[in-house]
């Protein structure tokens, strides 16, 4: 994957500026949005400069040769290409686009955009080329009542909210001489999650004095009791006996598990500047759901108490994600 | 993760399904231009086929750099050594056609495609070139949808059932028609730009320069028109007066006729005499017959041959300066001979116009001398010559072959030929009776088209006779074979020649049974009403057309005319489809998209699911400042809803009317 496509030339590249403040004054931003002719744009492409210059050329023809027939087939192109202006245009007019939600992704990953695209119940639209600004273009077709759900990628460069910006959706639909395309803003973002780096743990440790966790791990050290299962306990905890006797459904305690929880305390990892810091923490948070060990995360502006599951791992991640090292939340 | 549709679209690679197409459109295009090119381009295309097909199989692959510049220098060498170098029209044509054939085997991108599309084009413009027949034209008109078919198909990225292709690029083309002509009638025309080469292997048809018996016997066996007549006037010439004069021969030498090498162009046009005088005017469609002579009824004072120059000579022909190669319409207007001014032969076009070449025909000239020294006069000489091949000449195509006394051996033994003979002999002896006499020929009568009012002058109806100069009358027509078959002169050769001859002449065309030769007539017709309104539309007929329809011709008129065409429609399409359902909304709707669009200036879209209160509650906390103005168009929303008074209705409509703004 490559950061292609927006590398023009200082004049082109100031007048895209221009065009794309046009673009944003008259289309505000939304979740929904439904191509008609105010927010699309249409002009001949390269191919129809070509085929311009291939009339002329049987024009030039017809001309030298007084010969009508040629002169008929050179006005037949242009006219094709004033017909394929409205061809262009009905092939995106009336499409719907809906933003449905993207997952969350680590930097450097691709996040995928769900889209939702419908459009007339008794229209194709065919050939649609769909990309972020900076993205991968992905295409479609849709056809007549079809409600399509695509997934549009763009890579996450960055820690943080990534907020792709402008998509393009565009058609040269069906001669090629045409390119009708819009650019929408769409009402979205994806959580971009630290890149994880692997490093060494702190060694002031706030989790208990046997040290290497990776080795160990199992976390059953000696069975304490039972309790009643919480959303998030371990499967292997789960005391299976006991559920197959219809007596409910418990969790096993183990002391060490108990004792051993551990914390991510951003303050702890002061060898690690900047991101990085942020990287050691996401590792370290994967490795210990990797390993069923609970763990917490204390942040300068958040707390989460030790757990372990998904919804958890979430939290953590989000909120690194989310973290403005220079204070405050993203 | 990528489906191949992806990699087809990515790679921007043609889908095999749609290669067929391109192929298929390929074929279409180039079959009438091979036909006229050499044999081999036809081995070259089978061959780029079989290859083609063997690289969509998986069997070959794309051929290299050195092998495509060896087929190339190998076709180029090809198409010198059948032009022989001469780069007219047709060399260029036969190496658009090679490099199209030979893109077949570099054809896998979209690009590529493109390119065969647009020579496909070049292609059918080509074929234009050769031929412009109704036939073609459609023929060209179905190639177009069919290239516009493979064009769609190249960009379309799911696979459609074949009809349904056919159906949207029939579309588009006859969507494009109505567009084209009108661009086609109102588009400025201009002439020629530069000298353009010319279509070399075309052969000459009609006339040439010299007239030897049995020439004109194999020109009418030939089919094909020479050229077409509309007679501008009322009043039209009866069939019998139709002689079309195309060339004069005056040279002898015993058995051709030959035009004069230095012809003696006092080149004064023949001038109509002072006062009022009786023109003929008439429309002539000439056909490309690649000589420079045009045909005109006697004689020519006035010519109008628009962008091809031509000038009327002093023997009262019309002649353009370059031979002619495309088809040409142009105006006459003719005066009877009798009304242009007499110009008297100098003593040496006499002395020319009546040598004969010495030895030859002795007979025929003995005749003609006793002629002279018994009759005297040369309007007796005349009659008595007539009357001479009135006793028992017969009229046929097939004559007997002519010894080398040509003259003598068709008046004295043969006695049967056609009208070259009687021409050729009649002059022979009014010469020998000191008579100035020549021969001309051209084309007699034509078949009148009464739907179309036109003539219709074929090869059938090439002719030759004679012209005599008399002392004070000046130049006379007579014809000798209208003494021997006068239904030729007043009905036409088909109907002066006996079965077996009529068989002969246009390839058979007049014995054919008479429900195809009445639909070869109105074919005929059509053929005319297309060269006429659509082949010979030039910048003359523009000028009339356009000022017929809008008045004139200048730019301005035309543009504002269209101008006030494109907008009327768009008035149409308003009042009809659009206004309806701006009209069907209730004017609360439209109160509440007013609202709508104000509250995109506060930043804030109200959901499609939303209700009045609940996005006034919305914008309220979003906008402090707008909180009274929300709080009391919640309040009256709910009451124009719940409480059915028209004055709430009204005061709601108001209030989203008045909705503060930024």
């Amino acid at each position: 994957m490559s950061k292609q496509k927006e590398d023009f030339p200082a004049p082109i590249s100031a007048l895209q500026k221009r065009f794309f403040k046009w673009v944003d004054k008259r289309n505000p931003m939304a979740k929904e949005v439904l191509l008609n002719r105010k927010n699309l744009y249409i002009f001949p492409s390269l191919t129809g400069l070509c085929l311009f210059a291939l009339s002329f050329i049987l024009w030039l023809l017809g001309t030298s040769y007084q010969n009508n027939l040629v002169l008929a087939l050179s006005y037949l192109l242009l006219s094709l290409m004033i017909v394929a202006i409205f061809h262009t245009y009905a092939n995106l007019a009336g499409l719907t686009i809906k933003i449905l939600g993207v997952k969350p992704v680590f930097v450097n990953d691709i996040a995928h955009f769900s889209l939702q695209l419908s459009g007339h119940r008794h229209r194709n639209y065919e050939n649609l080329m769909v990309r972020w600004r900076q993205g991968e273009p992905a295409c479609f077709d849709l056809q007549g009542g079809q409600i399509l759900s695509v997934q549009i990628p763009l890579l996450a460069n960055k820690r943080g909210i990534l907020r792709p910006g402008k998509l393009l959706i565009e058609s040269a639909f069906p001669l090629g001489v045409i390119r009708c395309w819009t650019w929408v803003n769409l009402q979205t973002s994806a959580v971009v999650f630290p890149q994880p780096i692997k490093g060494p743990f702190p060694t002031q440790l706030s989790r208990g004095e046997t040290g290497e966790q990776g080795s160990g791990g199992q976390g059953t050290d000696d069975f304490d009791g039972l309790r009643v299962y919480r959303a998030g306990d371990p499967i292997k905890h789960i005391a299976w006996k006991h559920y197959a006797r219809e007596q409910g459904l418990y969790s096993k305690q183990y002391t060490a598990q108990l004792q051993r929880d551990c914390w991510l305390n951003w303050d702890e990892f002061s060898l690690y500047q900047g991101e990085q810091r942020l990287s050691a923490l996401c590792y370290w948070a994967l490795h210990f759901e990797s390993i069923q060990q609970p763990y917490g995360l204390s942040l300068p502006n958040k707390q989460i108490k030790p757990n372990i599951g998904e919804q958890h791992r979430l939290n953590v991640l989000t909120s690194l994600a989310r973290l403005n090292i220079d204070g405050g939340t993203l | 993760m990528q489906n191949p549709q992806d990699i087809f679209q990515q790679q921007k690679l043609i889908r095999h399904d749609n290669l067929l197409w391109l192929l298929v459109a390929q074929g279409v295009v180039i079959l009438p231009l091979l036909m006229q090119l050499p044999m081999w381009l036809w081995v070259i295309w089978g061959g780029s086929l079989y290859w083609r097909w063997k690289i969509y199989a998986g069997q070959r692959q794309f051929p290299g750099s050195i092998s495509k510049l060896a087929i190339s220098i190998a076709a180029i060498a090809g198409l010198l050594l059948t032009y022989q170098g001469a780069f007219g029209v047709e060399a260029m044509v036969g190496f658009l056609v090679f490099t199209f054939i030979i893109k077949l085997l570099e054809l896998r991108s979209r690009k590529d495609g493109l390119l065969i599309i647009f020579i496909g084009f070049i292609a059918v413009a080509a074929q234009f070139l050769f031929i412009q027949s109704i036939w073609a034209t459609l023929y060209a008109a179905v190639s177009c949808m069919v290239l516009i078919t493979a064009w769609k198909t190249i960009y379309a990225t799911r696979e459609l059932a074949v009809k349904h292709k056919l159906t949207s690029g029939s579309i588009l083309l006859l969507q494009a028609i109505p567009l084209m002509l009108v661009m086609f009638v109102v588009m400025p025309r201009l002439g020629p730009l530069w000298h353009t080469p010319l279509l070399n292997q075309q052969a000459q048809t009609g006339f040439s320069e010299t007239l030897s018996p049995g020439d004109i016997g194999s020109l009418v066996q030939s089919t094909g028109t020479a050229f077409r007549v509309t007679f501008l006037d009322d009043s039209t010439p009866r069939q019998s007066e139709l002689y079309w004069r195309g060339l004069i021969l005056e040279n002898f030498d015993g058995r051709t006729w030959t035009r004069p090498r230095h012809p003696h162009f006092t080149d004064i046009a023949p001038i109509a005499k002072q006062g009022d005088v009786e023109t003929v005017n008439y429309e002539v469609l000439m056909e490309a017959h690649r000589y420079p002579w045009l045909f005109s009824l006697a004689n020519p004072i006035k010519a109008n041959t628009g962008a091809v120059r031509s000038r009327i000579t002093s023997n009262g022909l019309l002649v353009a300066r370059e031979p002619l190669n495309t088809r040409l319409q142009y105006q006459v207007a003719s005066v009877n001979p009798r009304d242009t001014l007499i110009h008297e032969l100098s003593s040496q076009q006499r002395e020319q116009l009546t040598t004969l070449p010495e030895g030859f025909n002795p007979k025929a000239v003995a005749l003609a001398k006793t002629w002279r020294n018994t009759l005297g006069s040369p309007d007796a000489i005349i009659a008595k010559a007539l009357a001479f091949y009135h006793q028992d000449f017969y009229y046929t195509l097939s004559p007997p072959l002519l010894g080398e006394n040509s003259v003598d051996d068709f008046l004295f033994s043969s006695k049967q030929g056609f009208c070259e003979h009687f021409a050729s002999s009649f002059t022979v002896l009014m010469r020998a009776a000191d008579i100035p006499a020549r021969v001309v020929v051209g084309y007699q009568g034509g078949r009148y088209d009464a739907s179309e009012n036109y003539w219709s002058i074929r090869q059938a109806d090439a002719h030759a006779w004679t012209e005599v100069w008399l002392t004070g009358i000046g130049w006379q027509r007579v014809d000798p074979t209208s003494a021997v078959a006068p239904q030729r002169v007043e009905q036409g050769i088909d109907n002066a020649l006996q079965a077996a001859d009529r068989s002969r002449i246009a390839a058979g065309q007049f014995s054919a049974p008479q429900w195809l030769t009445h639909l070869r007539y109105r074919f005929d017709a059509a053929n005319y009403l297309w060269s006429r309104w659509v082949l010979s539309y030039d910048a003359q007929q523009q000028n009339q057309l356009l000022k017929q329809l809008f008045g004139g011709k200048e730019p301005w008129r035309v543009g504002l005319i269209f101008l006030a065409i494109i907008s009327s429609l768009m008035g149409c399409y308003i009042a009809l489809v659009i206004r309806p359902k701006w009209q069907a909304r209730s004017p609360l709707q439209k109160s509440l998209s007013q609202f709508d669009k104000t509250c995109q200036q506060w930043k804030l879209q109200r959901a499609d699911h939303e209700t009045l209160a609940q996005f006034c509650l919305r914008l309220g906390t979003k906008q402090p400042q707008l909180l009274e103005a929300c709080q009391r168009l919640g309040a009256l929303s709910q009451a124009a809803l719940y409480d059915p008074k028209e004055d709430n209705q009204q005061q709601l409509m108001t209030a989203l009317k008045r909705f503060p703004k930024e």
